[in-house]
C-alpha cells in the first residue's frame, strides 16, 4: 500500500498486472516497469516531479491497462483456464450428475432471482427517463403525531425553494386525472399539475416541441399550455408532429400542447404512468380553488428537489429542518408540529415502500431456504461424486499437486456449475416472475403494479453474486473433504465404506428434510390463512356485481345536469334485461379511499369517528346488504324531504346502546338527520378486521359528481360491460366510463398479500419437498452402490429381499425422522414470527404440524424404497464379485 | 491481422520502429500516441510477425545504469508491410524524424 502514495504509477501497474495472464506477467511487468522507473529517474524522484510530469507518468501507466486487456487473448493456457477447461470436461463426462445439479441450482437460484426481480421492480429501480435519479429527494411535511409523510402547502414550498442552498432546484406536483379530449374522443388519463421548473429539476428533455417552464406557471400566465407523454402522443396522435401547437381539451377547457416529453418518462410515481402535465397556475382556470395557493394549512403538493453535486442528504436535512423550525415559529397556527422530512429517491410513496420492505422478508426467507436446500443437495451430490473421484484426486496429490491446487480445481468446478445453474436460473426466474405477476392485481390500495418486471443489470448482478456465492458455499466443504483422502487406501482402489463420509452426506440430508419441513409448515399455515380470508362473510354478495366509475365534474356537468344524468342512467340500466338492480355510491366498500368524519347524537357533544358512504336508493339491493331494522332509501328521500340516514349495526350499538335507534336524530356537518334504518355490518378495507362504524346518506340529498355505479347482474358481470358503455354513450357519447370491473376483483385484490404468500410458500414448499426427496434418493443410491458387496454376502447367507429393503429403508427413515424432529423444533420456534401474516389459524396449528411431517414422510419413503428395491433385486453372485 | 492492411496509427508505429525508435516509451514520445495505443499495437504487430522483440542484455542496461529494456525491430514481413502501407498513406514518411542508426548493437 505504501507504493500507492510514494509511487502511484508503479502501484497502478502492479494492480493492472493482476489481470495479465500469469505466464506473461513477469515479462510484461519488467517491460513496463523498466520504462516507468527509468523515466522517473531521468526526470527526478517522484516527490520532486512537477504535476505535469506526474500526470504524464500516471497516464502512461494507465495505458498498461489496455495493453493488459489485449493480452487476455493469450490467457488460454493459464492455470485458471486450465482448471476451467478441465472442470468443463469432467462436467461433460458425467452428464447425469451435471444435469441434476444444474437443474437443482437453477430452481434455487431462479426462485431467488424471481423474488429479487419483483422487489427490484417495485422498490429498487429508480425513476425512468430522468437524469441522475440518485440526486433526487422527496420533501414532505412530517407531523410529530403522525408516522406517514404528508403533502406540503404552496407557501411552504415557495419558502423552501427560496430559502435553501442545498438543492439545485425544488419542484412541486399535484397528481390528478383529466378528461382528455382530442380528435378521436374523450378518455380519462392520469396527469400532474406541476410547478414551472418540474422538467428542469427532473432533467427530462422534450422529444418534440418544448416542455413547461417557469414562465408557463405564472399565476397571471398567458395561454393555458400542457405537455404530453411520448406514449400518449403515439397512441392518440400516431406520433404526428402537428400535435405541437394544437389544442386539446382537459376537463372541458382548451389547452395548447407545447411539447412531448422524451421516452420513457411518464411522471414521478413508478407503476402509475401519467400522460399529461399542466402548470399549477392552470388551477385558476380549472376548478377555481385557487385559495390553496395562499393557504399554509392546505397540504396538497408533493415536493421534490435535486441535491447540488457534493451535498449529502444529511446536510440537506439539517438545512430544511432549520427552515421548518423557523416556519413553525413564524406561523404557529398552521405549522405547529409540522416538521419536514427528506427521503432519498423519487418514484415511490416512501411510506408504502417502508411497508413493503417489512413484507418482503417472508418471501426472501422462503427462497433463501429453497436455495439452501439446493446447495445442500448439490453438496451431497459432490461428496458422493468426490468419493467416486477419490482415486483421481489421490493420483493428482501423489504426483505432486498441492492441496490448494486440488481444492481450487474442485472449487472452479463447483463455481462453474453454479454459474451454469445461475444462467438456467435466470430463465427459471423470468418464468417465475411472470407467474408471480399473474398473481398481482392491477392495483392494490395505493400501489399500482403497472411496472416493468423485466431483467435489468441489478437482477443480473444479483443472480451472478448469488450463483457465485452458491458455488463456493456448496463446493467448499466437499472440496476440503475429498482433497484429504488417505492416499494409500484411495490408490489401492478399495471402496471400503468410511463412516465419516456418510456422516457428511447424512448431515446434509437431515438438514434438507428439516428445511423442507419448515417451508411445508409455513405453506400449510398460509394456505389456511387464505382460505379463512376468502371464506369471510363480507356482509354483502360481491359476485355478480359490476362496478364502474363516472366523473361528471370533470366533464363540466352542473349539479342539475348531473342529477338528471344520474337519474336517467339508473332508469336506463334498470330497464336492461339481465340487470337486477342499479345504484350509485361514492366509494367502493374496499380497495378504495374512504370518507371518514365525526357524527354526534343530537344535543350531545360526544363525537363518533365513523366512515360514510353516499348512495342511491337501490344500493342495498344491488349489494345485497340486508336491512336489519327500518327501511332503505327511496326516491322520495330527495332534496325536498327531511334529511335521513341509515346506520350500520356497529355505529347503532355505539351511539344508542340497548335502545331502538330508529327515529333518533344525529348531527353531521351541522345538519340534524333522522335515522330511518339499520343495515347489516359489512367488511371495509381490511377484510381481516372487524367492521368499523359506518353510516349511509342518500345521494339524492347530498349530490356528488364522481360516483361508482354498482350493477347487480343475473349473468356473469363481465358480459354487461359493453351494455353499460352503450347506455352511457347514448346519454353522453364523450363521457369516459373507467375502472370498469366486477366487484369480486376488488375483493380478490384486497387479499393480495395473503394470496401471494399462500402461493409462494406452497410452490417453494413443494420445491423443497422435491429437492429433499432427490437428496435422500441420491444418498441411498450411493450407499447401495457402495455396499453392493455387503448385500451380496448378506443374501448369500440367507437374507431375504425384504430384509435388504428394510435395511436401507430404515436407514433412510432414521435420517428423515431426525430431519422431521429438527424441522418441527425449528418451525415451532420460527412460525410465531409469522403471526402477523396469519388469519384464523394459530402459528402452531396442530393440523399443519401433523400433516406436513406426514407428507414429507410419504415422499421420503418413496425416495428410500426405490434404491432399496434395486439393492434387493441385485443378483448375489454379481454383487459378491463387485470389487 | 489481415495481410496488407494496417491502420494509419499502426503503420505509423511500424514506421517509427523502422526509423530506429525501438522501445515502447521512445515510440510513445516520438509519435505522441498514448501508451494504451502503442503497446497493444506492438503486441499485434509482433503477433502478426511484422515485429520481433528481444530483451537487451543485463550488461548493456547496467552500463547505462537503468533496468533492462525490450527492443523491437522489423522483420522482413514487417518491411514489406511498411512498404505497402507507405503506398497507401502518402504522409507516412513525414510522420517520424529519421534516426540514422539505433543505439543497439
Amino acid at each position: 500500500m505504501k507504493t500507492l502514495l510514494t509511487r502511484p504509477h508503479l502501484f497502478l501497474l502492479s494492480v493492472i498486472g493482476v489481470i495479465v495472464p500469469s505466464r506473461l506477467r513477469a515479462d510484461w511487468r519488467e517491460e513496463w516497469e523498466a520504462e516507468l522507473r527509468y523515466r522517473e529517474e531521468l526526470l527526478a524522484h517522484w516527490d520532486r516531479l512537477d504535476w505535469r510530469h506526474k500526470w504524464d507518468l500516471l497516464q502512461r501507466s494507465a495505458g498498461a491497462f489496455w495493453d493488459a486487456l489485449w493480452l487476455q487473448r493469450q490467457r488460454r493456457e493459464d492455470e485458471v483456464v486450465q482448471d476451467l477447461r478441465f472442470g468443463l470436461r469432467t462436467l461433460r463426462k458425467d452428464p447425469v450428475f451435471t444435469l441434476v445439479a444444474v437443474f437443482t441450482l437453477a430452481l434455487g437460484i431462479g426462485a431467488n432471482a424471481a423474488i429479487f426481480s419483483v422487489v427490484n421492480a417495485l422498490l429498487l429501480r429508480p425513476l425512468d427517463g430522468v437524469s441522475q435519479p440518485g440526486q433526487l429527494v422527496q420533501v414532505g411535511r412530517q407531523y410529530t403525531d403522525k408516522t406517514t409523510l404528508s403533502d406540503s402547502s404552496y407557501p411552504d414550498f415557495v419558502d423552501y425553494r427560496a430559502g435553501n442552498t442545498v438543492m439545485s432546484g425544488l419542484a412541486a406536483i399535484s397528481p390528478t386525472a383529466f378528461h382528455f379530449s382530442a380528435r378521436g374522443g374523450t378518455e380519462r388519463v392520469d396527469g400532474e399539475l406541476v410547478s414551472g421548473d418540474y422538467f428542469d429539476v427532473l432533467g427530462v428533455k422534450p422529444a418534440r416541441g418544448r416542455l413547461l417552464s417557469p414562465i408557463d406557471d405564472r399565476v397571471d400566465g398567458g395561454d393555458p399550455v400542457c405537455a404530453i407523454s411520448y406514449r400518449l402522443w403515439q397512441r392518440r396522435f400516431g406520433g404526428d408532429d402537428g400535435v405541437i401547437g394544437s389544442i386539446v381539451r382537459l376537463d372541458g377547457r382548451d389547452f395548447v400542447v407545447v411539447g412531448v416529453a422524451a421516452e420513457p418518462f411518464t411522471g414521478t410515481l413508478i407503476g402509475t404512468p401519467r400522460d399529461v402535465w399542466v402548470p399549477l397556475s392552470a388551477l385558476n382556470r380549472m376548478d377555481g380553488r385557487t385559495a390553496r395557493f395562499d393557504q399554509r394549512h392546505a397540504s396538497w403538493l408533493e415536493v421534490f428537489g435535486r441535491l447540488k453535486p457534493g451535498v449529502t442528504l444529511e446536510q440537506a436535512r439539517t438545512q430544511f429542518s432549520l427552515m421548518a423550525a423557523r416556519l413553525e415559529r413564524t406561523y404557529p397556527d398552521t405549522n405547529a408540529h409540522a416538521g419536514v422530512r427528506l427521503e432519498a429517491g423519487l418514484g415511490h410513496d416512501v411510506d408504502v415502500r417502508l411497508e413493503l420492505r417489512r413484507f418482503t422478508y417472508l418471501p426472501f426467507a422462503a427462497v433463501a431456504i429453497v436455495l439452501l436446500i439446493a446447495c445442500t443437495n448439490v453438496a451431497g451430490l459432490l461428496v458422493t461424486r468426490g468419493s467416486a473421484r477419490k482415486r483421481e484426486i489421490a493420483t493428482r496429490l501423489a504426483i505432486g499437486a498441492g492441496r490448494i491446487r486440488v481444492v481450487r480445481q474442485l472449487l472452479t468446478e463447483s463455481v462453474t456449475l453454479a454459474l451454469v445453474g445461475g444462467l438456467a436460473g435466470l430463465a427459471v426466474g423470468v418464468w417465475l416472475t411472470n407467474w408471480l405477476r399473474s398473481l398481482l392485481p392491477e392495483r392494490f390500495l395505493f400501489l399500482s403494479f403497472d411496472v416493468d418486471f423485466g431483467l435489468d443489470w441489478r437482477v443480473f448482478a444479483f443472480t451472478f453474486v448469488i450463483a457465485s456465492a452458491t458455488g463456493l458455499l456448496f463446493g467448499l466443504a466437499p472440496a476440503l473433504h475429498v482433497s484429504r483422502p488417505d492416499l494409500v487406501v484411495a490408490l489401492k482402489g478399495s471402496q471400503k465404506p468410511r463412516h465419516r463420509r456418510i456422516g457428511l452426506g447424512a448431515t446434509l440430508v437431515v438438514t434438507e428434510v428439516a428445511l423442507a419441513l419448515i417451508l411445508l409448515v409455513a405453506a400449510g399455515l398460509c394456505v389456511q390463512t387464505l382460505q379463512n380470508a376468502e371464506a369471510i362473510d363480507l356482509g354483502y354478495q360481491p359476485s355478480r356485481v359490476l362496478t364502474a366509475r363516472i366523473d361528471l365534474a370533470k366533464q363540466g356537468y352542473s349539479e342539475d345536469r348531473g342529477r338528471t344524468f344520474q337519474q336517467q342512467l339508473l332508469t336506463r340500466m334498470e330497464g336492461t334485461a339481465g340487470i337486477e338492480a342499479a345504484a350509485f355510491a361514492v366509494t367502493l366498500p374496499l380497495n378504495d379511499s374512504r370518507w371518514e368524519n365525526p357524527v354526534r347524537r343530537d344535543g350531545d357533544p360526544t363525537r363518533f369517528q365513523t366512515f360514510q358512504n353516499l348512495v342511491s336508493p337501490d344500493y342495498f339491493t344491488a349489494m345485497s346488504i340486508p336491512m336489519v331494522m327500518g327501511r332503505a332509501f327511496t326516491n322520495r328521500d330527495d332534496d325536498h324531504a327531511a334529511p335521513v340516514a341509515i346506520l350500520n349495526q356497529t355505529l347503532a350499538r355505539m351511539m344508542w346502546p340497548g335502545e331502538n335507534p330508529l327515529g333518533k336524530r344525529l348531527t353531521f356537518r351541522g345538519r340534524t338527520i333522522e335515522v330511518i334504518g339499520i343495515a347489516r355490518d359489512i367488511k371495509g378495507r381490511n377484510l381481516l378486521e372487524s367492521p368499523g362504524p359506518m353510516f349511509y346518506l342518500p345521494l339524492l340529498q347530498n349530490y356528488q359528481a364522481a360516483t361508482v355505479l354498482h350493477l347487480r347482474t343475473a349473468l356473469p358481470p363481465e358480459q354487461f360491460i359493453a351494455t353499460l358503455r352503450r347506455e352511457v354513450g347514448a346519454l353522453d357519447k364523450d363521457l369516459p366510463v373507467y375502472a370498469t370491473k366486477p366487484l369480486g376483483e376488488h375483493v380478490t385484490a384486497t387479499l393480495t398479500p395473503q394470496r401471494l404468500l399462500a402461493h409462494l410458500t406452497t410452490a417453494f414448499g413443494l420445491l423443497a419437498l422435491l429437492l429433499a426427496g432427490i437428496g435422500l434418493y441420491g444418498l441411498l443410491s450411493y450407499s447401495v452402490t457402495e455396499r453392493t458387496a455387503e448385500i451380496g454376502v448378506r443374501m448369500a447367507i440367507g437374507a431375504r429381499k425384504s430384509d435388504v429393503v428394510r435395511l436401507f429403508v430404515s436407514r433412510g427413515m432414521t435420517l428423515t425422522m431426525s430431519g422431521v424432529g429438527l424441522g418441527l423444533l425449528a418451525a415451532a420456534a420460527l412460525m410465531p414470527l409469522m403471526r402477523s401474516a396469519l388469519f384464523g389459524v394459530s402459528p402452531l396449528d396442530p393440523f399443519t404440524l401433523a400433516a406436513a411431517p406426514l407428507v414429507l414422510t410419504v415422499v421420503a419413503l418413496l425416495a428410500c424404497y426405490l434404491p432399496a428395491r434395486r439393492a434387493a433385486n441385485a443378483d448375489p453372485k454379481i454383487a459378491l464379485r463387485y470389487e | 491481422m489481415a495481410k496488407g492492411f494496417l491502420t494509419f496509427a499502426t503503420a505509423t508505429i511500424l514506421n517509427t520502429v523502422s526509423n530506429g525508435y525501438s522501445y515502447g516509451f521512445d515510440i510513445v514520445d516520438i509519435t505522441g500516441m498514448p501508451s494504451g495505443t502503442v503497446y497493444p499495437a506492438l503486441r499485434r504487430l509482433e503477433d502478426a510477425g511484422y515485429l520481433a522483440s528481444k530483451w537487451e542484455t543485463e550488461r548493456a542496461a547496467h552500463a547505462q545504469n537503468r533496468p533492462r529494456r525490450r527492443y523491437y525491430e522489423l522483420t522482413r514481413a514487417g518491411r514489406d508491410a511498411l512498404a505497402a502501407a507507405s503506398q497507401r498513406y502518402r504522409l507516412l514518411e513525414h510522420t517520424v524524424p529519421s534516426r540514422m542508426r539505433p543505439r543497439q548493437a
